[in-house]
Formats: C-alpha cells, sequence, structure tokens
C-alpha cells in the first residue's frame, strides 16, 4: 500500500487540509508563503479615554475604573493579540511634568498587559506641546505598522487642531501607495474621520481625504475614541467603531446645545464605561463592546 | 444554439436597462477661487464655531482641554481686526489655536479672516447707546473690548473640554 493512493487517504487528506485552511494552523505553518501571512483570526481589544489624573465628579475614582477595564481586558478568552488605545490617556495638565507622570504611569499599565500595543495621541495627550512629550514616552504620533498581515496606520488629528495637515496627509497617501487593494487596513485616530457633530468638535477638517485614499482597499475599518461612547457607523463606504470610555459617559449630540458631561450616578457608577472588542477573521471584522456593567459582550456586525 | 440565442438576448436586454438605473452621485461642491465674507461664514461653521462660538461672542460649545474658553472674535481692537493680522493668526494660530495654514488654503483662510471682520463692526455702538441688538447685560465683565487675540479665556466651571 506504501506510495498509492486510496479513496480513504485521499478524502482525510483533502479534509485535513480543509480544517487547516479555515483554522489558520496552515497560516502559521507555512508563514513563509506570503499570501497566507495574514493570520486566520485576530483579537483586537479597544481601550479609549482614559482620562488619568483626572480627579471630579465625573469620575470620582478614575484610577479604579481604569484597573478594572484592564483587568478585563486581560481576562478576555481568546485574548487579544493586540490592544489599541484611541487617545486621552491622560487628562491634560499645563504642568509638563506632571503630563510626564502621568504619560509614564498609563504606559507602564499597558505594559503590564503583556500585550502588544499600539497608541495615539487625543488632544488631552498634546496639550502645551503639540506632543511633544506623548512622542517622548509613548512613541509617534503617527505611525504604520504591520500586525499579522493586518497594516495598523495610527493617524494625528490633535495635536495641531482637529486635522491631518498636509504633510501627514501624504504620508497617509505614500504608505497606502505601497499596499495591495487586498491588503486588509484599519485606521485609528483620536477623534472620528467623519462629521459625527462638528460643533462639539466630533470630526476631523480634513477626513474626507482620508476615505477617499481608502476607497481602493475592499477590507477596511476607521476605529477612533474622543465621543466616550460607542457609535457604529457607515460613512463614505467604510465602516467607522468607536469604542467605550475608561473614564466617564457623554451625551448624544442633539438635545444638548454645550457638550457637558453628567457627575457620576452613585447607583450606576460605571454606566458607559468599558471597551471594545474587535474580532477579523476570513477577511471581515466584527465587533463586539464590553460594558463594566454587564458580564456579556453586546455584538455589532460591520 | 438555441441557448446561446436566448443568452444574447439575455445581455441585449441587460444593456438596454443598464443605462436607466444610474448609480447617485453625490455633487461636488468646487472651491471658490477668491476669497469672501460668504466662503468664509460656511468654514467658520465647521473649523471655529465650536470654541469661539455660533455667533463669535466667545459663547464656546466646548471647551479647551484645560477648561478655558476661546476668546470672543466679534470685538476685536482695531489692530487685531486688521486683515493681515487675522490672516496671520488663523495661518499660523496662537497659543492654543490651531494653525489652520496646515490644513486650509490661502483662500480659504482669508475667507475666514473677512468673516471674522465681518464680525466686528466699524463703529461698534455701545451697549448703552440704545442702537444694541444685544440680550446681554452690559455690566456683564466678558463683553469688554478684545485688545488683541493673545487675551485668552476665563476659566469656567468644570464643563467638559470635547473628550
Amino acid at each position: 500500500m506504501d506510495g498509492q493512493v486510496t479513496r480513504r487517504g485521499l478524502l482525510g487528506g483533502a479534509l485535513t487540509l480543509a480544517t487547516a485552511a479555515v483554522t489558520g494552523k496552515m497560516a502559521e505553518a507555512e508563514t513563509h508563503w506570503p499570501v497566507l501571512a495574514t493570520a486566520a483570526s485576530l483579537r483586537i481589544a479597544q481601550v479609549s479615554d482614559f482620562h488619568w489624573g483626572y480627579r471630579g465628579d465625573w469620575n470620582r475614582n478614575l484610577s479604579s475604573t481604569v484597573e478594572r477595564i484592564l483587568t478585563a481586558v486581560r481576562g478576555l478568552n481568546p485574548a487579544p493579540s493586540l490592544l489599541l488605545v484611541t487617545g486621552d490617556l491622560i487628562q491634560a495638565t499645563s504642568d509638563a511634568k506632571e503630563r510626564q507622570r502621568r504619560l509614564e504611569t498609563v504606559k507602564a499599565k499597558l505594559e503590564g498587559l503583556n500585550i502588544p500595543w499600539l497608541a495615539v495621541p487625543g488632544e488631552h495627550d498634546t496639550f502645551g506641546d503639540q506632543g511633544q512629550l506623548f512622542q517622548q514616552v509613548i512613541g509617534s504620533l503617527f505611525f504604520h505598522r504591520a500586525f499579522q498581515g493586518l497594516h495598523m496606520i495610527g493617524l494625528d488629528n490633535v495635536s495641531r487642531g482637529p486635522f491631518l495637515g498636509n504633510k501627514q496627509y501624504q504620508w497617509f497617501r505614500s504608505e497606502l501607495a505601497r499596499l495591495q487593494p487586498t491588503d486588509s487596513v484599519v485606521v485609528f485616530s483620536h477623534r472620528p474621520l467623519y462629521d459625527v457633530f462638528t460643533p462639539w468638535n466630533w470630526y476631523t477638517y480634513d477626513g474626507d481625504k482620508v476615505y477617499t485614499s481608502l476607497d481602493s482597499f475592499n477590507r477596511r475599518l476607521c476605529v477612533f475614541g474622543h465621543v466616550h461612547q460607542a457609535m457604529s457607523h457607515q460613512s463614505h463606504h467604510t465602516a467607522n467603531l468607536s469604542g467605550l470610555p475608561a473614564s466617564w459617559p457623554l451625551p448624544s449630540p442633539g438635545p444638548l446645545e454645550r457638550l457637558q458631561p453628567w457627575p457620576q450616578g452613585a447607583s450606576h457608577p460605571d454606566m458607559g464605561l468599558g471597551f471594545r472588542v474587535i474580532d477579523y477573521a476570513l477577511g471581515s471584522f466584527t465587533s463586539r463592546i464590553y460594558p463594566l456593567t454587564s458580564t456579556h459582550a453586546e455584538v455589532e456586525l460591520i | 444554439m438555441m441557448g446561446l440565442r436566448w443568452m444574447a438576448g439575455t445581455l441585449f436586454i441587460a444593456s438596454l436597462a443598464w443605462p436607466f438605473h444610474p448609480q447617485p452621485k453625490t455633487p461636488e461642491r468646487s472651491e471658490p477661487r477668491t476669497p469672501s465674507v460668504v466662503y468664509g461664514a460656511r468654514l467658520y461653521q465647521r473649523a471655529c464655531l465650536s470654541c469661539h462660538g455660533p455667533r463669535g461672542d466667545g459663547q464656546a460649545l466646548v471647551l479647551l482641554p484645560d477648561g478655558s474658553a476661546a476668546p470672543r472674535l466679534d470685538q476685536l481692537s482695531p489692530e487685531a481686526r486688521q486683515l493681515p493680522h487675522l490672516v496671520q493668526v488663523i495661518r499660523q494660530g496662537n497659543g492654543q489655536m490651531p494653525g489652520w495654514g496646515a490644513a486650509m488654503s490661502s483662500v480659504q483662510i482669508e475667507s475666514v479672516a473677512r468673516y471674522v471682520a465681518s464680525l466686528n463692526p466699524a463703529n461698534p455702538s455701545s451697549p448703552s447707546d440704545g442702537h444694541s441688538n444685544r440680550e446681554d447685560s452690559p455690566k456683564d465683565s466678558t463683553r469688554q473690548p478684545t485688545p488683541g487675540y493673545r487675551v485668552i479665556a476665563t476659566k469656567r466651571g468644570s464643563r467638559a473640554s470635547g473628550g
């Protein structure tokens, strides 16, 4: 029988190959083959708006909230392969030493998770120095990282104003020019790239150009923070997701003229707080919200 | 042979139907080539309103990250309301004011400058002369003329700063 191809052997081999392709084992085994370099599945956790250093009624025990959220992220099963931090790691302060102390504290907490992480700045992180300390402590204000076949592009739409600016946009375009249309791209920033609500600065002045540049990519996703609430929205034929905050919730645009949070409730102190998980499998994204108030995730299809 | 005829017929009908189902197209808004107050007003709504207020009177809808508010733009000093000065401030920024030169064209910047200048009447009437149409109290201390853009912001309670 040696060397002979039997019907049973052929069927078994085909079944093994199909199973391996679906579960991604083949991708792991054949990493030298570029086509299969993308992981079959990948879990990304998004945390946002820590505002570390804040003291006040919007969150009376902010450090505890942040700790509990990071603990919940660490306890995810399956564990996330990557952690995205979409800005406002710290509460703004004009004291440069205190700003550095806060950034270093948050960095130490993120490092303690033992999960690879990427962070973009929020306007609180770059307040006072246009992001110089953020670059020293955390890293570049905007960047492109290939992570297990996914192209993660972090943008800075805060340090100089609510825009990317021409220089960053040219850099963004040049990075995209190196990719293939079949590549999967995740663009993440602090402010939303589309107009959520311009009177509250929930937008990026030149965000339209980002979507235009992304048009040729079939698998694309934009992720943001800043709005302190979970949003899932299709804009410019692109899915946009915002994560739950780790600090305090903000109202939805509309009923209020001025943006104003409410004091943390005594009976529901965790209302509106949590994080988001994005699963990437077989070329598509699925998202779940993990509120601190619930033990169950809320699933969104995007 | 029959199958080929059916296929050809189907393709022919489909080709006839094609032009009658055009995809909706978003009309493109062309950018004006010359600066204008009207264009500036449109840009102000998008870029400036949240911090300086819908009427440029400093009634911000969002506070800055440190809890301060951007200054009012409707009571600038005669020097501060000069077009070249406004263009320079908008282009380069000042303090917490972003330098919009990184994202706006020269036409856009000058349009915004013209609009901001238009918020300041040439001969501002005082609130007590009976011709003012303002609803504010004359005793409002924030209504003092702003001598220049550097006069920024008073701390205002604990309003949010945009998240």
